[in-house]
């Protein structure tokens, strides 16, 4: 028990240094995260507020439905935490550095297992917590709790954390003795990431916006009625809820039996897994270090085709390589194809609302340069950063960084090129846009990509991050931010000048319109302007910041 | 090949390499010693041109890093003491991208030749994430003859090898600086520089405080032992 004290008062100094760095280093970085969180914990509350209000409404069933919906949450939540236990443990458990050390120590196994469970459970609950605490104070309040309800949320909620958790390590465990554990980690990953895609699509096809009209709402609530009752008396889930709905009620002695519940079964789900890790967390470990040899992809076809003709090809045959061999790198793409289902979706259900093409187009224009832009913070952005530790190998090579650079520009450009395109094609012939829309937009759309990726992988040069574990990590730093702010600003300069007169333009140089004028020639060399710059001058800055980076 | 005209390079607050003075001729292998964070590494840094010195300039194989970097890095190999390669490359395809990146003509035979040097050819198509420290090193140090340098940066040439895999590297050393290589190594291994260095320069705390000939060092001591003469000569306020 000592040991497991010393061992979480370790991790907790821990924590509190990497915070300590992160707000000093970035401060602009911090408060706007700060404002971020608190700004989606108010707008989780005001939406259940919002909906709970509605709900009640109802007549006789109202309170019902209310009920269901505090079911069907904890549930969710139950699912979702015994899965982002099982991610959580593979790292805290079996690749977390420290674990060398504390295996060589003379620790007892049970303490490094006990605080390792309490690390697990911090990192993976937390998201939970994020949401759910808004949540249950929507329920506190519109169903008028009294005062002691609020205080007793944290209490009910642990228990009800640690039961998923012991089942997550748990089945880790005993993945791990019959698995790699870097397949594991991969697959997981893999199932995160196609999981979320799948959340996105369904709940966009759920159109939540029909909420905002009568019809629509009920039939919500007759979704709601429909589920059948809470007949899973026996998962965690129906206990925390059922205790949450009695102690805002008032009713102690039904809240008892069900915090006792609560309690013996986290008691239980924490023993038994405890128990398991006796027998074989040890072993599993120690199993965990022997790394997978398996032959790799050889990409022959791709090898022959590119050669080794120029350093373009050279460095584009190891990205090519490098991306398909990382599961984190190329699952993502799934996202960003959930994100474009929904964003055709989107379309279809907004061009039954406005009557007018032409504005619609050029909001339609925005979005996908909103698209592209968060596709770049994700790619172009991380590409130079995501050299990593190996960049010595190319800053001590005799080869210019422009090569580098040029690589990169191309494998963004192309690809997002291809991505808006398809876009705003699809989008087109969707919306039924006439032919000189259509083709403005194809040429915005070329021109806001070839600015977009100039901008994110010259100014991914600029702030690069080559000791960031991952992607996203570069892509939510202090440059990453920057870029999506100029991002979107160059976004929406591009649609203001591209306004109607500059179709004019354009139509009279493809020569479907006999004459044009000054205003649509001005608007139409701005934008060329202003793509010019904004992809020259990131890319020429993070040449300059290349060339003169210290390799430390 | 190597020369460094008062070289200095200050981090913050430290001042880690101070006014370094030094001139390699070919075909030495020049000993660089010294206790942890005496500036060996930054040195070799500011070397292959991966650091910028604070003043001063490096020279290497007659061109300077900073002004003509290029031409001068076709003619160095650099080992890094900590060798981070691409985990999701193949121990070959990393050899294949180094021999290109310095645009080496049909790398093949040359490529096998090292692999098999170092017995790494049974592991050549496996993930370099599967490699052992040694092997990662080994692999490096492949990856940096294959462009048949002038001048070899390496610092800490030694950690993680096997017996076997020393000796190798010893004979691969004095063989290629027979051959004209001039070899500028960092290590700790005080019997390896007695072994095979031409010149030895001890740094401590940023300042070069001997430099000579191995015979010329180890007659400082009274053992005929390089680290005596290291310990006195490293030890705080002495002289010896
Ligand atoms: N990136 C850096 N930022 C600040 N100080 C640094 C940095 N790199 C090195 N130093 C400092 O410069 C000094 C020299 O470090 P260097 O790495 O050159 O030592 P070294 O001789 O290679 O040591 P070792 O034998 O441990 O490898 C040390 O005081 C170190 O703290
Ligand atoms: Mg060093």
């Amino acid at each position: 028990m000592h040991e497991t004290i010393e061992l979480i008062r370790n991790y907790w100094a821990g924590i509190r240094n990497t915070a300590a760095r992160i707000s000093k280093e970035s401060r602009l970085r911090t408060y706007a995260f700060s404002v971020l969180g608190l700004a989606f914990v108010a707008g989780v509350y005001f939406m259940f507020h919002w909906l709970l209000t509605r709900l009640y409404s109802f007549e006789i069933i109202g309170p019902i439905l209310i009920e269901k919906l505090l079911f069907i949450i904890f549930l969710t939540f139950l699912m979702m935490l015994v899965f982002s236990n099982v991610i959580t443990a593979i790292s805290t458990y079996y690749l977390s550095n420290d674990l060398h050390f504390l295996f060589s120590s003379p620790l007892r196994v049970e303490s490094i297992f006990a605080s390792k469970f309490f690390e697990t459970v911090l990192q993976s609950s937390w998201a939970v917590l994020f949401f759910g605490i808004p949540v249950f104070l929507a329920y506190g309040i519109i169903l008028k709790s009294s005062w002691f309800f609020y205080p007793l949320i944290p209490v009910f909620l642990l228990p009800f954390l640690v039961i998923p958790a012991g089942a997550g390590v748990m089945l880790t465990m005993l993945l791990i003795r019959v698995y790699p554990v870097k397949r594991i980690k991969e697959i997981t990953l893999f199932i995160s990431i196609a999981l979320a895609a799948v959340l996105v699509i369904y709940f966009r096809f759920l159109q939540p916006e029909r909420l905002a009209n009568p019809e629509g709402f009920s039939a919500l609530a007759d979704y709601l009625t429909f589920l059948k009752g809470p007949s899973s008396t026996y998962l965690p889930s129906y206990w925390v809820s059922t205790l949450f709905l009695n102690t805002i009620r008032g009713k102690p002695t039904d809240m008892l039996f069900y915090f006792l519940m609560l309690l013996s079964s986290a008691g239980a789900s924490y023993v038994f897994c405890k128990w398991v890790a006796e027998k074989i967390y040890y072993e599993s470990w120690t199993k965990s270090l022997n790394k997978v040899s398996g032959r790799p992809v050889r990409f022959l076809m791709l090898e022959k085709l590119l050669g080794t003709r120029s350093m373009f090809n050279v460095l584009l045959l190891r990205d090519l390589r490098l991306f398909w061999r990382d599961v984190s790198q190329w699952s993502q793409i799934f996202l960003f194809l959930a994100i474009g289902v929904i964003y055709m979706f989107n379309l279809k259900s907004f061009r039954l609302q406005t009557s007018s093409t032409v504005l619609i187009s050029f909001i339609n224009l925005g979005f996908a340069g909103f698209v592209i832009a968060a596709t770049g913070v994700r790619f172009s952005f991380p590409a130079i950063s995501l050299e990593g530790k190996g960049f010595w190998l190319l800053k001590a090579a005799p080869y210019p960084m422009k090569t580098l650079l040029a690589e990169k520009f191309w494998t963004s450009y192309i690809p997002l090129l291809a991505l808006g395109e398809v876009l705003v094609i699809t989008s087109g012939i969707l919306l039924k846009v006439n032919r000189e829309i259509f083709f403005t937009g194809m040429f915005a759309v070329f021109l806001i990509t070839l600015g977009l990726t100039g901008l994110a992988v010259g100014m991914g040069a600029s702030y690069p991050k080559f000791k960031a574990k991952n992607p996203a990590e570069v892509g939510g730093s202090y440059g990453g931010i920057m870029y999506m702010v100029f991002a979107l600003g160059y976004v929406g300069l591009m649609i203001f000048l591209l306004d109607r007169q500059a179709v004019q333009f354009l139509l009279f140089i493809a020569g479907f319109k006999q004459t044009y004028n000054l205003e649509a020639w001005i608007s139409v060399a701005g934008t060329l302007l202003l793509t010019f710059y904004v992809t020259f001058n990131p890319l020429k800055n993070g040449l300059k910041f290349l060339e003169q980076y210290e390799w430390k | 090949m190597i020369k460094t005209i008062n070289l200095v390079k200050k981090f913050d607050r430290i001042t880690a390499v101070n006014n370094l003075n030094l001139e390699i001729g070919k075909g030495e292998i020049f000993g660089f010693l010294g206790p942890n964070g005496a500036g060996k590494t930054t040195t070799i840094k500011m070397l292959t041109g991966l650091l910028k010195p604070t003043e001063g300039k490096a020279i290497v194989s007659g061109f300077d890093i900073q002004e003509d970097p290029i031409e001068a890095k076709k003619l160095i190999g650099y080992i890094p003491d900590q060798p981070f390669l691409y985990p999701k490359l193949t121990g070959m395809e990393f050899l294949q991208f180094a021999a290109n990146l310095y645009r080496v003509e049909d790398p093949g035979p040359k490529i096998d030749r090292y692999l098999r040097m170092f017995e790494l050819i049974q592991y050549r198509d496996d993930l370099i994430e599967s490699y052992s420290h040694g092997m990662c090193q080994k692999l490096v140090m492949g990856a940096c003859f294959l462009h048949d340098p002038k001048v070899i940066l390496v610092d800490e040439p030694m950690v993680g090898l096997d017996p076997k895999s020393i000796r190798l590297v010893k004979e691969l050393f004095r063989d290629s600086a027979s051959g004209g290589l001039t070899i500028f190594m960092s290590t700790h291994t005080l019997d390896l520089a007695q072994d095979i260095c031409t010149r030895i320069g001890i740094i401590n705390n940023g300042n070069l405080i001997a430099l000579g000939t191995t015979k010329e060092i180890v007659s400082m001591g009274r053992t005929g032992e390089l680290e005596d003469v290291f310990l006195q000569l490293t030890k705080p306020n002495s002289q010896l």
